[in-house]
């Protein structure tokens, strides 16, 4: 599995989590529009989960440049080593 | 940035696999079982989703009431109210929330026809963040600026405190603000008179003072971040981006921290700290390894731990919570340390109650219980025994049963993180309830030793101590209304203003007494309020301490109440008993008090009457005396 694929997995399973909703399977084009319950409020939510998960920090410009899952595993992709 | 943690609480099995369950079919106490566990805020936020979609209402199941918590605030709140609310579960209350638009505050408090008037709340939350409360400060300011800014500040808080308690009769918290403005000079930066982060600790100062004038109370943040570090409190990231004062992963110790302020305001905060002994006061086993043998105290790093542990046990139960013991040993064995042991902090008279038996500890704090006349929901059991532990939590869940880590050095700091005993008042009483459960102990030695237990009454020397409502009085009179649940007729709670009123008003007689013995004063135990109506004196509240139960006070009471009623020449006295969850014990009390029953409704609420010249006097061995003054202390006898 490449590396992109290992985060949506990982990604997939912590988004079943914070949706308590074991049905969502990710693709790069998902976006919030997709995800009942998935609104700004969430969005912040998801982005916390997301860096503790990682140990990683997003800066605001990268969280404003966001608007699809494949753009957050891109990012993270950056960040991981 | 390290969230703040519930840590004293057990992380959940299969935490997300009983989630899931929850959100199709599982029960509410399992429900319950989850809100006794350790969440983080995004678990805290999904099982807060299911339980209001699957419980809209507050359940049958539950048995807290519901109370109305208004959120007025300068920033964004709704990512805390997952929080409040679970929190607010596990405090025992159903929270309803109000959340005014953010910075709405002042419109929704001024307006009749506001959302906040419409919801009219048990409790007003003010929650205001450093700019907000900064506003219109210049770094150049001079001190007498600074000086004014602050007192403009104080002024327009206290009116909305006042605003908000006039207009809804209802408990005011103010929370305390993150110090989130950053240092223009460092370490000195209090000579700075302009500077927004030193205006912030004066603020955070004065409130201290402001409040308690105002029957207000705080929410602590500032000690909160300065206990967890201000970045696992707020990120200034998510201030710009979302308006977001505090940090959503904070925001289940956000709700612990504001649930347990209503809770300690109903009465409901823990009363007793039950401690195991071996391997939780000291290293060792006192019965394997012998007096000389058990770690504690001088020479160790985990002796000083253990030590650690007892000396904030002792400090507990100074300042009015009851301590006892719960171990699995030889008496004789458990009882050695606090008799010869010269490290130990605590004695055998700090301990109220000392169990030291081969029992299954839950039937063990049972007894405790019992013994201590108190619920079994006062209790904090402590062990380092996660058999023990388990075992209590699942035979008793109203007992509260923090973790405890295997370093004894972060056990106080723990058990203080988990606010079991969160008070917003201390009393005389408070600091001196120790000894009187201490004597109470010595009284019943005294009854296993007497066979006649009326003979036993006498030998007391009993004198009650009676007064009308008075301003020295009055915080312990409030609060024993606030928190009295068992000896209590009518479960009425009152704040220091309905006291007030009380007192200045000609109709009503507002009673207290105070009893006291040959072993000591028990303080201030009982409280009567009546209303003088025509012919008739209703008797609205009758409370009683458990502490003095079974002894003749209420046929004391009664005559106490009799002679005031033939002085103001009203002929019957009219009493009432309204049932709630707690107060079964006194569901005959007017019965054995030779009352007659006059109606019942469906819902067993009972009335009764006394015609006062049919009165005959209940017999009792208490010498009834008319204090004259508020309290002993002041009264040489």
């Amino acid at each position: 599995m490449d590396r992109q694929a290992k985060i949506l997995t990982e990604l997939t399973d912590l988004f079943r989590e914070i949706f308590v909703n074991d049905e969502i399977v990710l693709t790069a084009q998902t976006n919030a529009a997709d995800l009942p319950g998935w609104d700004s409020m969430k969005h912040i939510e998801i982005i916390i989960a997301i860096e503790q998960k990682y140990g990683v920090r997003f800066s605001s410009r990268q969280v404003e440049g966001l608007r699809s899952v494949g753009d957050l595993v891109a990012v993270l992709g950056q960040k991981l080593p | 940035m390290r969230a703040p943690t519930l840590n004293w609480l057990p992380e959940p099995e299969n935490g997300r696999a009983r989630l899931t369950e929850l959100a199709q079919r599982a029960s509410f106490a399992q429900a319950m079982e989850l809100v006794h566990s350790r969440l983080d805020f995004i678990r805290t936020q999904a099982l807060d989703q299911i339980v209001r979609r699957r419980w809209p209402q507050r359940p049958a199941e539950f048995n807290g009431p519901v109370y109305r918590l208004a959120l007025m605030s300068s920033s964004t709140t709704a990512h805390l109210s997952a929080g409040l609310r679970i929190a607010a579960l596990r405090a025992g209350l159903w929270l309803e929330l109000y959340e005014g638009g953010y910075g709405q505050f002042r419109q929704e408090l001024e307006a009749p026809n506001s959302g906040l008037h419409a919801f009219r709340p048990d409790g007003v939350l003010f929650a205001f963040d450093a700019p907000q409360l900064c506003a219109g400060l210049n770094a150049a300011s001079a001190f007498a600026e600074a000086e004014a800014a602050l007192e403009s500040l104080r002024a327009d808080l206290v009116a909305m405190w006042r605003r908000a308690g006039a207009a809804f009769g209802c408990a005011v918290l103010q929370q305390t603000a993150l110090p989130t403005a950053p240092a223009l000079l460092g370490a000195n930066e209090h000579r700075l008179p302009g500077s927004r982060a030193a205006f912030i600790a004066r603020v955070n100062a004065g409130l201290r003072e402001w409040v308690d004038a105002e029957g207000v109370d705080l929410v602590g943040l500032d000690a909160a971040a300065a206990r967890d570090g201000l970045n696992a409190w707020h990120d200034p990231l998510l201030w710009h981006r979302a308006k977001q004062d505090v940090h959503p992963a904070a925001a289940p110790m956000y709700g612990e921290l504001v649930a347990r302020i209503l809770a300690a305001r109903a009465g409901k905060s823990r009363k007793c700290l039950v401690l195991d002994l071996d391997n939780t006061l000291w290293g060792g086993v006192i019965g394997d390894d012998g007096l000389d043998g058990i770690v504690l105290g001088q020479g160790s790093a985990l002796g000083e731990g253990f030590l650690a542990v007892q000396d904030y046990a002792l400090q507990l139960g100074q300042r009015g919570i009851i301590l006892a013991v719960c171990s699995k040993n030889d008496e004789a064995n458990a009882l050695e340390p606090f008799e010869k042991h010269p490290d130990m902090a605590l004695r055998r008279k700090d301990i109220a109650c000392f169990v030291a038996n081969w029992d299954d500890k839950a039937d063990n704090i049972r007894r405790i219980a019992q013994r201590l006349n108190i619920g079994l929901d006062s209790l904090v059991f402590l062990d380092d025994n996660p058999f023990e532990r388990n075992r209590v939590r699942q035979a008793l869940p109203m007992v509260a049963v923090p973790e405890v880590s295997d370093e004894p050095a972060l056990v106080p700091e723990m058990l203080a993180a988990a606010g079991y005993f969160e008070a917003i008042a201390v009393t005389r009483e408070d600091r001196d309830r120790g000894a009187q459960y201490e004597g109470n102990l010595q009284r019943e030695t005294e009854r296993e030793r007497h066979g006649d237990f009326g003979d036993y009454l006498k030998s007391l020397g009993m004198r009650a101590l009676w007064g009308y409502f008075d301003d020295v009085n009055r915080q312990r009179i409030v609060q024993l209304i606030n928190k009295t649940n068992q000896f209590n007729l009518t479960t009425r709670r009152y704040d220091e203003a309905d006291y007030d009123a009380f007192m200045r008003d000609g109709n009503i007689v507002g009673l207290h007494l105070r009893l006291i013995d040959r072993f000591g004063d028990n303080g201030l135990i009982g409280v009567v309020i009546a209303r003088h109506e025509g012919a008739a004196m209703f008797v609205e509240s009758w409370l009683m301490s458990c502490r003095v139960l079974g002894r003749g006070v209420e046929a004391a009471t009664l005559s106490i109440l009799v002679d005031e009623a033939r002085r103001r020449g009203a002929r019957e006295l009219i009493g009432e008993f309204i049932p709630s969850a707690k107060n079964g014990m006194v569901g005959r009390h007017y019965d054995s008090l030779g009352f007659r029953l006059i109606d019942e409704d469906e819902s067993h609420r009972k009335r009764y009457v006394l015609r006062v010249d049919e009165y005959s006097a209940v017999g009792h061995s208490i010498e009834i005396e008319r204090g004259k003054y508020g309290s002993p202390s002041e009264n040489p006898d």
